[in-house]
């Protein structure tokens, strides 16, 4: 198979996932890796948790691989996402993308997380500091619907 | 044919706070449709807003999301899940 989505509640790393990717085929690897900041406006982030709707979002995952290979020559995608608390700074999802020309890497790459941030049922709550604020869950999109089915999308970039 | 179906619930994120429960079964009558177990998850946790359950929280059904135009009919031993405003990656 040439896509790997894993949901793991200890440290992600990138180079899994690029060892993951990797073909003698490819001539280019595309890497995209999400860390967790430490300000929220003008709040100081404590902590952050990540839970999720494990067996649905890996079949999103898995989804989304399948669609950024009918889109772009792409040969091998890998996302790791991670669960539970994550410290500040750490990462919280990497993508990989491996594909014959550095171009369809880096579009499918981009496409993916902007795609795993707007389908897969994956929640972050933020806490912070003492007095800041309580904490809270967060939201990707302003205006949260269920994402059609999509099989082909007019993606322009 | 029985009367009654048995559906399971998943509850997860803010609509899991609010309902101070991550899981539950519900009964409900045969041809009972995802709308009607919205109204019956607001009846059976008062917490939870039946307007935000409306208007934020998105459902899925057997782990694939239900379009916000659709309304299927529920089946005995779905798993459906209230899925609250995403925000992961």
């Amino acid at each position: 198979m040439d896509d790997h989505v894993r949901l793991s509640d200890q440290p992600i790393e990138s180079r899994e996932a690029e060892a993951f990717v990797g073909d003698p085929a490819c001539g280019a690897i595309a890497t995209f890796v999400g860390v967790t900041r430490d300000t929220f406006e003008d709040k100081t982030v404590a902590k952050l948790s990540y839970e999720a709707y494990g067996p649905m979002a890996l079949k999103e995952m898995r989804r989304l691989c399948e669609l950024a290979r009918e889109r772009w020559d792409v040969k091998k995608c890998a996302i790791l996402h991670r669960t539970g608390e994550v410290p500040i700074g750490g990462a919280s999802v990497v993508i990989a993308v491996s594909a014959p020309h550095r171009k369809d890497a880096l579009e499918a790459c981009a496409w993916l997380i902007d795609e795993l941030k707007a389908t897969v049922p994956i929640w972050k709550k933020e806490s912070y500091v003492d007095g800041d604020a309580p904490p809270q869950w967060k939201q990707n999109d302003r205006d949260w619907a269920p994402p059609p089915r999509r099989t082909t999308t007019n993606h322009t970039r | 044919m029985e009367e009654q179906i048995t559906v399971k619930v998943l509850l997860f994120a803010s609509a899991r706070e609010l309902a101070q429960s991550s899981e539950c079964t519900l009964e409900l009558p045969r041809g009972s449709k995802t709308s009607d177990l919205r109204r019956a998850l607001a009846s059976k946790f008062k917490l939870l807003d039946v307007t935000s359950l409306a208007m934020d929280t998105a459902i899925a059904l057997n782990q694939a999301y239900v379009s916000v135009d659709d309304d299927p009919v529920l089946s005995n031993g779905d798993e459906v899940a209230l899925i609250p405003p995403i925000s992961g990656g």
